[in-house]
């Protein structure tokens, strides 16, 4: 009989009679011999009681032939075998893979940096757009100067600030003939004296064109708010007073340029402040005694 | 195969080795292979469920975690494979099984399955074996062919080692039965064998 459970019959001698055979006792029941039987192939049963319990089951021939059908059973789970070249299929298969794999991983990199690259344009985009100027700190230093009425750095002439546009309602505008590089710290100092002054309805929405030709109407809403939290900005005549656009560069290099207020327009209401008054303009207040505007959006 | 030779053969099989690779299935591939076998019946089915899991060990290594054996990974991601096998294709590729899981107390009645039992003892065997409940059966399988001690084998089915036990018990006992039928083919094969 064959020992499928693992148990060795070597080992101990316990429970053996002198001529080796498992001393005789009174025959257990079948009950007992299938109890025993799960033991066994529970593989929880000692050398000693494996040898007393196979010599027990040949006088019972029910749980012998039970024993039998199960042990076979159980051989029966360990014999197949898988065919010949399973291996060299395996391993062909495992080479394949890997050459896929790579070639996968590869194309997902380049997808990968691809999309990175795309991000990292769209953010600078959005940077420039947003005023990178105080993001980014700039030769001068970090952007600090255009918070507040506090003091800027050195003034330079804007390449192409020349002139001025009108744009709806008498609003003030720059126009900006060329690329501004933002980089290099674009400044606008509404709330220096003289400061920004505006239409009499709200100054025209715009935000602050960093590179552009056209025109830049300059307003109380859209990022100009955000881009300067301290500026006072009061209800003046139609037409603007002075802006200067101040640019921080290298230092020796500093100048402000002017800005001419806006001409009237022909299509004001009567009674309305529109045209130009320089006089009127300087008399304004200065910016220490200007209402606040309400919070930014 | 001791861990501090797996380690070292997983290393370089990681990095590609293809000799490290064939270690690897050389010394597996049977167990894993007996295992699946059992679990389904079909020879063709079992060997693709082992080459996709050695393909899935293999390519996966930087993943492997080496508080594990690999033969433990290995059989984890064979059963893996197996059981979305049967998900997939239960109605065509495994009849036997589904009929067998549906009236447990029976053998199989698929024309296939009735004439494989009638082919050979082993054929037998396995029918009785495909006619007990997939539980009892992957118990039987990972004790008695694979003799992983019951407290491994409770672990890598999730289940409590008291269950591993009463399937253990319950599994043993139903396949008896099942072979009831065969008893006069096997015992006269046994006395041939014998």
């Amino acid at each position: 009989m064959n020992d499928t459970s693992g148990n060795s019959g070597k080992g101990t001698r316990d429970g053996r009679g002198p001529s080796g055979l498992p001393e005789p006792g009174p025959a257990p029941s079948t009950a007992e011999l299938r109890r025993r039987a799960t033991s066994y192939f529970d593989r929880e049963m000692g050398p000693a009681e494996t040898d007393e319990f196979k010599a027990r089951l040949l006088a019972d021939d029910r749980a012998l032939r039970e024993f039998e059908m199960t042990r076979r059973a159980i051989e029966h789970l360990r014999t197949g075998r898988p065919s010949p070249d399973l291996t060299r299929s395996i391993l062909d298969e495992v080479e394949r893979r890997r050459r896929l794999l790579g070639v996968h991983r590869h194309a997902r990199r380049r997808r990968i940096f691809n999309i990175a690259s795309a991000a990292g344009a769209i953010a600078m985009a959005v940077l420039v757009f947003f005023g990178v100027d105080s993001v980014l700190p700039g030769p001068g230093g970090p952007p600090t100067a255009a918070r507040g009425p506090g003091p800027m750095g050195p003034l330079v002439a804007v390449p192409g600030v020349a002139d001025r546009d009108a744009p709806a309602d008498g609003a003030l505008a720059l126009e900006l003939h060329g690329p501004v590089d933002a980089s290099r710290g674009l400044r606008w100092d509404i709330s220096a004296s003289p400061m920004l002054v505006g239409a009499p309805t709200e100054i025209a929405r715009g935000s602050l064109p960093l590179e552009s030709s056209s025109w830049a109407p300059l307003g109380t809403s859209g990022v100009w708010p955000t881009l300067f939290p301290n500026a006072s900005i009061s209800r003046p005549p139609a037409s603007a007073l002075l802006v200067e656009a101040l640019k921080v560069d290298e230092p020796g290099k500093a100048a402000s340029v002017p800005v001419k207020p806006a001409a009237p327009r022909e299509d004001a209401k009567p009674g309305e402040d529109a045209k130009p008054d320089k006089q009127k303009s300087k008399d304004q207040p200065g910016p220490a005694s200007q209402p606040k505007p309400p919070a930014p959006r | 195969m001791d861990r501090i030779e797996e380690r070292r053969l997983i290393k370089r099989a990681a990095k590609g080795d293809h000799a490290a690779a064939e270690i690897f299935v050389r010394t597996y591939q049977h167990s894993v292979y007996n295992y699946i076998l059992r679990m389904c019946g079909r020879p063709d089915v079992a060997e693709d469920v082992v080459q996709e899991a050695f393909v899935r060990a293999l390519t996966g290594l930087d993943r492997f975690d080496p508080r594990f054996r690999f033969s433990t990974w290995l059989f984890v991601i064979a059963r893996r494979v197996y059981l979305n096998l049967i998900q997939k294709h239960r109605p065509d590729s495994n009849s036997e099984l589904v009929e067998a899981r549906s009236a447990p107390e029976r053998l199989p009645e698929t024309p296939l399955a009735r004439s494989e039992a009638t082919e050979s003892i082993r054929d037998s065997l396995q029918a009785a074996l495909l006619g007990l409940p997939a539980d009892q059966r992957e118990v039987l399988i990972l004790f008695h062919q694979q003799e992983w001690p019951i407290r491994v084998i409770a672990q890598h089915l999730g289940i409590p080692e008291g269950t591993v036990k009463s399937h253990l018990h319950r599994g043993r006992k139903r396949l008896r039965l099942l072979l009831e039928p065969y008893r006069t083919r096997i015992e006269g094969e046994a006395e041939v064998l014998d």
